[in-house]
């Protein structure tokens, strides 16, 4: 991961010739139920679901870092701190059992999760997060990194202000926002989804469920949007000073370009579709016709 | 374009009706969309129901407005508060922080204040008599007092986010560059907002985007701003 030679670099500048390593590899078994809890400034954090009741906490990090590892109620809490001078990056390998609930958060550091069948909170201020799986609540948020999710279910807020988020294959509610990045879904199964940017373009390729919702809005980015030919829906435009072109046929109102703001019916119009746009360009294409 | 095989529908989902009480309601439909409504309500009770619930709260919001409203501006004393942790001792990287309340407070105060800006901005709209002539589009749109109000409340809470979060990421004046840029793009989105507001006041979704900028805008201050003190 590119932020890992970011927190690396910091981590040499800081702490100014003490360069002893240490290793910390400890195990211990955890009853279900209990969650993991991991805080830190810096570095990486890789976790992997395995089969077994209990969880693995693995890292190298330099002998004035001290690693705090301990079970508190409900929760496996993972920390680390300097004994003296400034605190390092330190990268961190972590297996859990795959029913554990994962919340990590950091200022400069990179999360990756896989295998996860639980809840998952990641947030950072810089740095990527990468998650397969999940189920429940998925919230993962970078201020600047970006968040990328494959597969799970449930409910997902994804949030990454400066960059990119994209998220495949995954069932249930979906909420994406950004400031300047893009959003790219794909494969997506969901009743309700909701995205927004300001500064960057939205595009889906997925399916429309009957009665489901979804709001696409951005500001100066274009919303692109591929439309199966047998999908039932409210299409509700709203173009402000942008433009609205379609690749297939559409029937709109007359003072369509004049209000740059209408609405029309596919199908049964059972699900719901808002598009909105300040700026930018709404396009709606068929699945086989890829804009981009 | 092609206009066939499809019909128009105005407003969305189940009611076309249903979205645009709202506007109805603050007199902003046209007249002719105005009498397809009233039609529409004369043989629609659930959205009869939901007129007069909008209607009761219109008269709550303005009652509550001329019971409640401050005699002076409390303001200048919550801000003075909220600074003082910051004056008593500066930031480390390690060790118990007094700074350690400051951040969720101020984040705290830009919730309430985010809320409070939303709700008057909504309710500004809302309270507008509907007998009010619609502003003339070149003339500029004063806001109401209670939106100064908000705003300034608003820009202040900006002020001290920002400050908090720059004094922690000293150490890193790229994530610095990042928030301004970003913070920057939001500036810009709500200038566009406000400048199409004062072309069409009326315009119920244009509002609600400034007003879900101006959330975004904190939100991510206090995010960083939380997020750089707990994992320190």
């Amino acid at each position: 991961m590119p932020r890992r030679r970011f927190a690396l670099a910091l981590t040499f500048l800081l702490c100014a010739g003490v360069t002893r390593a240490a290793e910390f590899d400890r195990t211990i078994p955890v009853p279900r139920g209990t969650r993991l809890d991991v805080r830190l400034l810096a570095g990486a954090v890789v976790v992997r679901a395995w089969d077994r009741d209990s969880i693995r906490v693995r890292a190298t990090h330099f002998t004035t870092d001290e690693i705090d590892l301990r079970s508190l109620g409900q929760a496996i809490t993972v920390r680390a701190q300097a004994r003296r001078g400034a605190p390092h990056g330190i990268d961190f390998d972590i297996d859990v059992p795959a029913w554990m609930a994962v919340d990590i958060a950091g200022t400069y550091l990179d999360i990756a999760i896989d295998g996860t069948t639980a809840s998952v909170a990641a947030e950072t201020v810089r740095g990527d997060i990468h998650v397969k799986g999940g189920a429940g609540t998925l919230r993962l948020k970078s201020i600047d990194g970006e968040v990328v999710l494959e597969g799970g279910r449930g409910r997902a807020e994804l949030s990454s202000t400066n960059d990119g988020i994209r998220a495949t294959g995954f069932a249930g509610e979906l909420i994406a926002d950004t400031v300047n990045g893009s959003v790219k879904l794909r494969a997506i199964q969901a009743t309700s989804v909701e995205v927004g940017t300001f500064g960057g373009d939205i595009s889906w390729e997925g399916t429309f469920t009957d009665d489901g919702w979804y709001r696409f809005a951005t500001h100066t980015g274009g919303v692109d949007v591929s439309l199966d030919s047998r999908v039932n829906a409210t299409v509700n435009v709203r173009a402000f000073e942008g433009v609205f072109r379609a690749a297939f046929p559409v029937k709109l109102p007359d003072e369509a370009s004049r209000h740059r703001r209408f609405s029309f019916v596919l199908g049964s119009g059972s699900a719901r579709l808002d598009l909105e746009t300040f700026g930018g360009t709404i396009s709606l294409r068929r699945p086989q016709l890829a804009a981009r | 374009m092609n206009r066939e095989n499809t019909r128009v529908e105005r407003g969305s989902g189940g009611d076309p009706w249903a979205d645009r009480l709202s506007e109805y309601l603050d007199g902003d439909l046209p007249a002719g969309e105005r009498l397809e409504v009233e039609e529409h309500l004369s043989g629609c009770a659930a959205c009869s129901a939901v007129l007069q619930e909008m209607r009761e709260v219109v008269a709550r919001a303005s009652r509550m407005r001329l019971d409640s409203e401050p005699t002076r501006d409390l303001w200048p004393g919550v801000s003075v508060r909220l600074r003082r942790p910051l004056r008593l001792a500066p930031w480390r990287l390690s060790g118990a922080s007094p700074l350690r309340w400051a951040v969720p407070r101020l984040a705290a105060a830009a919730v309430l204040v985010a809320c409070c800006a939303a709700l008057v901005w909504v309710l500004g709209g809302r309270l507008r008599p509907a007998s009010t002539a619609p502003p003339v589009a070149s003339a500029p749109v004063a806001a109401p007092a209670p939106l100064v109000q908000a705003d300034r409340e608003y820009e202040t809470t900006v002020a001290e986010l920002r400050r908090a979060v720059h004094a922690r990421l000293t150490l890193d004046p790229h994530v610095v560059e990042v928030l301004e840029k970003n913070l920057a793009t939001l500036d810009l989105a709500m200038a566009d907002y406000q400048d199409a507001l004062s072309r069409e006041p009326g315009d119920a979704q244009l509002r609600s985007r400034l007003v879900e900028a101006r959330d975004r805008k904190l939100e991510l201050l206090r995010r960083a701003a939380t997020l750089t003190e707990s994992s320190n």
